[in-house]
């Protein structure tokens, strides 16, 4: 069972969708399509299903010429982004229409029904409509659907795109296990590199409707073919930097030079781009053979585990990705590169400059709030008889004046519902909301003189980009002179000083989300900032810049700012104080290094992390814990715990060793760029690992051991302090 | 994710709600009172309707609707509308769905131009059709039959129904079709099984404005008919006797023609507000 | 959406194609046979060229039609949009409340176009109807038989009260679809009540808006029956309209080659008019309304 494309191209009226391209996908692989939106994944796909005939070239299956045939005849299976079910019917109906399609009998469709719907985990809902079921249910219910045919080849374009975080995680896990079981050709589109890294098998890098590079997915990651494969293929986005090499000397910048590392030595002289990724960068020297660089520091983003730098060096622009927190504030950092990820690869150590200390703008154009949530509760029914029925359950807190917090949480948690409830959209049920000391609960939304982007854009279709990002502020009489200064501001700082006269209307999605964040932003005088998802349109690569934006900003003028959002990376870089909610409840308030170290709910360990944290049900003493028999040493001391007492584990924490620790058994080995996560059975339960890029995983590994400061102890779900 | 509708402030609306109910109150009674005074005026004896001026009937009588329950004549013009609308409402839609479907999905040779041509056909004036119709269908034996009022109102019906289908089908994903085929549904039976049930409101849509386009019209189906398929509408002319209007039995008639549209109206009251978007916003 | 060339849809297309070439362009084909040839009777024809065609270019007939058609299309046009959009946003967006308003809208859309005419010309009699009757308790001398402004204000009031709801209806299709976020945007933005209707509003109807006009251009041009029942085309000529002229033409005095040439000149000028209309509508549609 073998795919070829033989010089396959498509040309749509008069325009190159598909450059010729020769691709040979074989039987049991996985064969992952990456490239950005409407670099030609897409039209690929359709091409190797035969819903597109090729303009030029053969579709070989099975050594059979399939061209032009038929799609009904080819017996491929699809899913697509959307979540694409047959509404009118049932799950059942659902999954078993190929089949029925297909003359199979009665019996076997129902087994074979049954079968794959537990394996989707859809057992529960087979009697159910489509549309009735959640975003995640549905495109289970359109995975099954593909699987249950036994199609010798199956195509999946996006399929997670549309799913929450945290969700497109735990699926993405179960996709390779299915198709390990399944045996035939899967053909995986999608526009994140990690996504790719995480599916493994073969990835295919797209750019403008060419192929660049074809193989196994670590030996594309690690070398790149060429400088649009590494771009293609990075996330945090690859660092450039042109050089020039002469002899044994490397020079770049304005007239910086540096000694040629060894690995160069038979590069022959001429310019060169270097490229290397974020992770490769270190802020000590952290190997002899490193090379210095002197870069600027625009903003740190910190994780919890790992920092985020984003440097000005001479023009070009870095970012590197450092583990462990670092306050770049205090350290006059210096950094490394190593020079294995690419061939050309180049990387240096530098020196920081300090980050320059929070401008406070004068006075008078700022006003300051302090939010307090008091006794907060809020009900969608009128009259609400349960605890179950609150959207949002009580709440009693005070967020400070000038932070940044998150609301992070997967979708129906309530963290919509509390920020309508602050920006005066919603009338809370029950209790009070305070800006500083005054009470704000019924006031109309516009006397609370707050700025909110919300998750679509809401541009004014019919004015300008000027006249748009004006608005706010010649609502509120302003004179000219001013609101041109300041959209000139806002313009340049969204990048569209360019298009400022254009007409809103006809502009691309990511585009007017800019004017919608620049309209959030155009006011200095505002209580509070608040995004409610708003980079859900973005692609991923606008995402990094726009989120630098935002932070950027928050330094500047220090407003409050709350930003919703179910992506815990966009939390927690954002963020100083994440907020994470749970079924309308707040769950735990922290900083990323708190949520990440010391979680107070399991919730919070499993949905932060990626994957989240292990848990062990044990049974503690004092400062060891006993895992089926087997004693784990403890940080912290503990008195009698109740109810159902467990450890938490970060797969961060936790390393695999030859003769210390528990036992295990290694299940997979993923090679996610970065770093591997091994997933194993610690005790007949899933338990998964941690290891740094270069670590080696051999087969005689079977223990797991723990850093005992960060082995956290969990009675009925709440993490129990112990005594030090 | 419950979005934040529910409760606006609660000061400010106050004040304008009252005034939007006044205005809708105003414009509600602006649209129901010549209705209001034909009721009236059909349950009123003609003595009363020519003597005194009286805003509500004085003695009340059913004879008029009594007189046309009771005549063939009468009621056999209901009978009559009531065919032809639907059998063009049937034949419109029939034939309009596959030409929807094929204007949402392809592009084709001379596929705008064709689509601008069916619409011209919505802006031919009945007036202009009128004479070559009667002698169309005289000449193929069809005339006074129900089936050439339903065929002639075709002209302005099926091209509004090509339309408001397009409008429709364009919302439902590509992706559905193509999923479909994967799984080896063929064109049919994908159509009936799947796209039908999918666009089920907007079927009904154009079938509501197909049958409101059909039952109003007077003009063509007036000539196109004598006897035996003559509608309601041109059977009311029949009031004017020598002894002058039967102003009662014309207002009894009159409203029950309204009586149809309204229990129409009533079946889809819930998908109005969505059916007048036509699938188009 | 990106639709896929495909020849074979012409075969989707056919049935339809069928249906209208036998109920428009057989027709269409006799009204052009006439408009060329005249008759003196006896079934004998002869070919006269274009001579109907200048004959009515230079009569005054059809150009008065013209005039008065053209005068009652913009009038009830300028009413009918205005009052419907303004209707629209007064509505009630959901609750009973709403549906009962929709109902009752919907009602005078679905009675036969000369019951409509008879309502009215019941309504507005000074001795029978409520309105006439009304006015002349007033002391205002009104009635459409005799005087022109009557039966002009009559034939108006009655399209107004006929159509009006389908422009509001048509309009409050277009206000559902606006997302809530707008109005919130437009809330933290302190927009005022016009700069919404101004800056959200206006824009997401214009796409129904257009097809409210184009609908009740086309209609209003082709009116017929109403007016006819109401006024006969009188007091004169006084609200003779273009189709009344025509059907007196064609079947009163049966003068089937001027009538021909006639109808071919309507219906040509209709088709430029909606042909603009519909350019328009188009070139909104690509900018994504």
């Amino acid at each position: 069972m073998t795919l070829e494309l033989r010089g396959v191209s498509r040309i749509v009226e008069g325009q190159l969708h598909v450059h010729p391209t020769d691709l040979v996908l074989e039987k049991g692989t996985m064969n992952v399509l990456l490239g950005p939106t409407l670099s030609g994944k897409t039209s690929l796909m359709r091409l190797m299903a035969g819903l597109d005939v090729p303009s030029v070239g053969q579709v070989i299956w099975q050594g059979k010429d399939v061209t032009g045939m038929r799609v009904q005849d080819r017996g491929v299976a699809m899913v697509y982004q959307q979540f694409i079910n047959y509404p009118s019917m049932t799950v059942y109906d659902n999954i078993a229409s190929p089949m029925r399609l297909l003359g199979l009998s009665k019996p076997e469709i129902d087994r074979r029904v049954r079968e794959t719907a537990e394996l989707m985990k859809l057992d529960g809902m087979l009697e159910r409509r489509p549309l009735e079921l959640s975003g995640g249910q549905q495109q289970r219910c359109a995975l099954a659907r593909a699987l249950v045919k036994d199609a010798g080849l199956v195509l999946l374009d996006e399929p997670l795109a549309n799913l929450d975080y945290k969700l497109r995680e735990e699926l993405r896990v179960e996709i390779p296990k299915i198709f390990e079981a399944a045996g035939s050709i899967f053909v995986y589109a999608t526009t994140e590199p990690e996504e790719a890294l995480l599916l493994g098998g073969n990835v295919a890098t797209l750019w403008e409707g060419r192929v660049t590079q074809f193989g196994p997915t670590p030996r594309v990651y690690r070398c790149p073919a060429d400088a649009t494969t590494a771009r293609v293929f990075s996330d945090p986005p690859m660092n450039f930097l042109a050089v020039a090499k002469t002899g044994a000397s490397l020079a770049f910048g304005e007239g910086q030079q540096l000694p040629a590392p060894e690995a160069l030595a038979e590069l022959p002289d001429g310019r060169y781009m270097a490229g290397f990724r974020a992770n490769h960068l270190e802020i000590r020297q952290h190997r002899p053979e490193a090379l210095r660089f002197t870069a600027g520091l625009a903003v740190t983003e910190l994780t919890g585990s790992e920092t985020f730098v984003h440097l000005d060096h001479h023009g070009d622009r870095w970012v590197g990705l450092i583990h462990g927190v670092h306050d770049l504030e205090m350290a006059r950092a210096s950094m490394s590169g190593s020079t294995r990820a690419m061939s050309t690869s180049s990387a240096r150590t530098g020196r920081w400059w300090r980050r320059p200390p929070t401008r406070r703008p004068p006075e008078e154009d700022r006003t300051m709030a302090r939010i307090t949530l008091d006794n907060l509760a809020h009900s969608y029914q009128s009259n609400p008889q349960t605890e179950d029925d609150y959207a949002l359950k009580e709440l009693n807190h005070v967020w400070e004046d000038g932070a940044a917090y998150a609301l992070l949480g997967s979708s129906g948690c309530g963290k919509s519902t509390l920020l309508n409830i602050i920006s005066g959209l919603l009338q809370p049920s029950q209790g009070r909301i305070l800006f500083d000391d005054r009470d704000v609960t019924h006031a109309a939304t516009a006397e609370r003189n707050i700025a909110q982007v919300f998750q679509f854009p809401v541009v004014y279709d019919t004015m300008t980009v000027h006249d748009n990002l004006a608005f706010p502020l010649r609502n509120r009489g302003r004179d000219e002179a001013y609101v041109a200064e300041r959209v000139g501001e806002i313009a340049r700082m969204i990048g569209m000083e360019h298009m400022l006269k254009r007409k809103a209307r006809g502009l691309t999605a990511d585009a007017k989300q800019k004017i919608s964040l620049g309209r959030g932003m155009v006011r200095k005088d505002v209580n509070a900032l608040l995004f409610d998802e708003p980079l859900t349109v973005i692609d991923p690569h606008m995402k990094w810049e726009l989120r630098t934006q935002l932070k950027k900003l928050h330094h500047e003028f220090g407003h409050t700012m709350i930003y919703v959002t179910h992506d815990q990376t966009e939390a927690l870089t954002f963020a100083d104080k994440v907020v994470v909610m749970y079924d309308g409840r707040v769950v735990q308030i922290g900083t990323p290094e708190e949520l990440f170290e010391r979680p107070e709910h399991t919730f919070v360990g499993y949905f932060i992390g990626s994957p989240g944290m292990n848990l062990l049900p044990a049974e503690v003493e004092g400062n060891v814990a006993h895992v089926h028999g087997a004693a784990v040493p403890l940080g912290r001391g503990y008195g009698p715990l109740s109810g159902k007492v467990e450890l938490g584990i970060r797969p961060e924490f936790a390393r695999l060793s030859r003769d210390e620790g528990l036992p295990v058994q290694i299940r997979r080995v993923e090679d996610v760029g970065r770093h591997k996560i091994i997933r194993t059975e610690l005790f007949g339960q899933e338990f998964n690992v941690i290891a740094g890029e270069d670590e080696t995983v051999g087969a005689d590994m079977a223990r797991v051991a723990f850093d005992p400061a960060h082995v956290n102890v969990y009675a009925d779900g709440w993490r129990v302090a112990g005594a030090a | 994710m419950p979005d934040a509708t529910a409760a606006p402030a609660r000061k400010a609306p106050r004040i304008r709600v009252n005034r939007s109910a006044l205005v809708m109150a105003a414009y509600l009674i602006f649209l129901m009172l010549p209705l209001y005074w034909l009721l009236n005026m059909s349950l009123k004896t003609n003595a009363e309707i020519l003597g005194d001026f009286t805003l509500f009937p004085r003695n009340l009588t059913f004879q008029n609707y009594v007189t046309i329950f009771t005549d063939p004549a009468w009621y056999m013009g209901y009978v009559n509308s009531l065919i032809y609308v639907v059998m063009n409402t049937v034949i419109s839609l029939a034939v309009a769905l596959p030409a929807a479907y094929a204007f949402s999905r392809y592009h084709f040779m001379g596929d705008k131009h064709l689509f601008f041509w069916l619409l011209t056909n919505r802006m031919a004036p009945p007036a202009v059709f009128a004479l070559p119709f009667f002698q169309l269908y005289s000449s193929v034996g069809l005339f006074d039959t129900h089936i050439a009022v339903a065929l002639a109102h075709c002209l302005f019906n099926v091209p509004l129904a090509v339309w408001i289908l397009e409008g429709f089908m364009r919302g439902v994903p590509k992706e559905i079709d193509e999923t479909a085929y994967i799984d080896g549904y063929g064109f049919g039976a994908f159509f009936v099984k799947i796209f039908m049930p999918l666009i089920a409101s907007g079927i009904g849509v154009a079938a509501f404005f197909c049958f409101m386009f059909s039952w109003v019209e007077l003009l063509l189906s007036r000539t196109l008919t004598t006897v035996d398929a003559k509608p309601i509408a041109a059977i009311m002319t029949r009031t004017q006797g020598a002894s002058g209007i039967d102003w009662g039995l014309l207002a009894a008639a009159g409203i029950l023609t309204i009586i149809p549209g309204a229990l129409v109206i009533w079946f889809v009251r819930n998908y109005i507000a969505k059916g007048f978007a036509l699938g188009r916003v | 959406m990106n639709k896929t060339l495909n020849n074979k849809a012409w075969f989707l297309v056919l049935p339809v194609l069928v249906l209208v070439a036998f109920s428009a362009v057989i027709p269409l084909m006799t009204v052009v046979n006439y408009s060329v040839q005249d008759t003196f009777g006896n079934n004998q024809f002869f070919w006269a060229g274009l001579e109907w065609f200048e004959e009515m270019l230079h009569e005054d007939r059809m150009w008065n039609a013209l005039r008065r058609q053209l005068i009652f299309s913009a009038v009830i046009l300028a009413i009918e949009v205005p009052l419907g959009v303004f209707v629209a946003l007064n509505m009630p967006k959901s609750g009973a409340w709403s549906s009962f308003c929709l109902v009752t809208m919907s009602l005078p859309l679905l009675i036969p176009w000369n019951v409509v005419g008879t309502i009215w010309q019941i309504f507005g009699r000074v001795d029978i109807g409520l309105l006439g009757h009304t006015l002349a308790a007033m002391g205002i001398d009104y009635n459409y038989t005799q005087d022109t402004i009557a039966a002009w204000v009559t034939i108006i009031v009655m399209d107004v009260w006929h159509w009006t709801s389908l422009v509001a209806l048509l309009a409050f299709a277009g206000l559902k679809s606006i997302p809530d976020a707008y109005y919130q945007a437009a809330r933290i933005d302190q927009a005022s009540r016009w700069k919404v209707f101004r800056y959200i509003e206006l824009p997401k109807m214009a796409g129904v808006l257009m097809i409210a006009i184009l609908l009740r251009f086309m209609d209003s041009f082709m009116i017929y029956t109403e007016p006819f029942v109401v006024t006969g085309g009188g007091p004169g000529n006084a609200t003779t309209l273009l189709s009344i002229d025509l059907v007196k033409m064609a079947l009163g005095q049966f003068d089937l080659g001027p009538a021909a040439a006639f109808s071919l000149m309507y219906f040509l000028v209709i088709l430029a008019i909606s042909w603009v209309f519909y350019t328009v509508m188009t070139n909104l549609d690509k900018k994504g309304m």
